[in-house]
């Protein structure tokens, strides 16, 4: 078994070591790789916020442009919580050099309360915005388009509902992992 | 703490255990391009940990702790690539025999590297602290887990390896 240990340590190394100005230039490079997804998710957001900006300015029902406004302070509010979380997690710290056991269960909580949590920071910002604008909707469209706005209505909830059940079920998969750490 | 102090420490750590992160990094990534990613990323979480380090372990616990980490959340996020297995499962499955009798040095490293590879954590960890010759206490420091789960596996990876190789090579 000795011989083994010997083998394995005596392997070669593979790189060089990096030089401490590449060290520097690749932790800037990783807090610019952050601030890339960041403008990526604020760019999205400006996307959806544009369109529905859109909507309050075509519309002339208020209620659709009342549901537009929500939809968008929902949008704002789900980003702030993406950038904060995100950001306090994208790079490796102190946080790093906690025992694996430590390292991994903090992780799988940060993941689990991130899916759990779902409704409050991701779908429920979005849902009174929707529901509004649908309303909105409902008053202005023709008594014949009606079953394809309920099919529209239900499809919204079917969507919501499923992103949550997903999410609620992998937060008992992590939780079921974090109970068995503890063992 | 002051950059020069987070510099020195960050010299003195890859001075005295840079070679064994690099046999960790063969471990945890068979892609030589990845593997270099993986090396920047040990690297630069090393040295932006040293300047929180406060001494209240050892450099060596440490350094392990934080290259063990990021291994880990790199193989994480690629875990989809590829199936992990339990100590305890591989135990039970049959040797591959793939090399031969008279294997070289290189074959047996590739095989024990193999092998390691195929290890879900904290088993991969605990057997590749193994093989830099820890023993249980120090080995439980680092992992956070207790000393007698760790002799434990301990026992079942010697048994792993005596049956797998022979004499540090395959049987």
């Amino acid at each position: 078994m000795n011989d083994l240990k010997t083998l394995w340590k005596s392997q070669g190394t593979e790189h060089a070591p990096m030089s401490l100005e590449e060290i520097r230039k690749q932790a800037g490079k990783l807090h610019s790789n952050v601030r890339w997804r960041n403008i990526r998710e604020a760019a999205a957001a400006v996307l959806v916020i544009g369109g529905f900006g859109f909507y309050v300015w075509w519309f002339p029902d208020p209620v659709m442009r009342a549901g537009s406004v929500l939809v968008m302070l929902g949008t704002l509010f789900v980003m702030w919580r993406l950038l904060t979380r995100g950001t306090a997690t994208a790079l490796p710290g102190a946080a790093s050099a906690l025992t694996w056991t430590d390292f991994y269960r903090g992780e799988l909580v940060r993941q689990r309360d991130l899916l759990r949590s779902v409704w409050k920071w991701y779908l429920g910002p979005l849902v009174p915005g929707m529901a509004v604008f649908l309303a909105g909707l409902a008053r202005t469209m023709p008594q014949a388009a009606m079953g394809k706005l309920a099919v529209t209505a239900v499809l919204c909830v079917v969507v919501f509902l499923g992103i949550g059940f997903l999410n609620s079920w992998g937060a008992r998969q992590l939780q079921k992992r974090i109970d068995a750490l503890g063992e | 703490m002051p950059e020069a102090d987070q510099d020195a420490l960050y010299r003195l750590a890859i001075a005295e255990h840079g070679s064994a992160i690099g046999r960790l990094l063969r471990a945890y990534e068979a892609n030589a391009e990845l593997r270099r990613d993986l090396l920047q990323d040990i690297h630069v979480g090393l040295w932006r940990s040293f300047a929180v380090f406060d001494g209240r372990c050892s450099l060596r616990t440490w350094v392990y702790r934080v290259a063990h980490n990021i291994a880990s959340s790199h193989v994480a996020r690629r875990m989809r690539a590829s199936k992990q297995v339990s100590l305890d499962a591989l135990m039970e499955l049959p040797d591959a025999g793939d090399v031969e009798e008279t294997a070289s040095e290189k074959q047996v490293l590739e095989k024990l590297t193999a092998l390691i590879r195929t290890l879900g954590q904290p088993d991969r960890q605990i057997i590749l602290l193994y093989l830099e010759d820890m023993d249980a206490a120090a080995i439980a420091e680092i992992t956070g887990l207790k000393p007698g789960a760790i002799a434990t596996k301990i026992h079942r990876i010697k048994a792993l390896l005596a049956r797998r190789f022979k004499d540090g090579r395959p049987e």
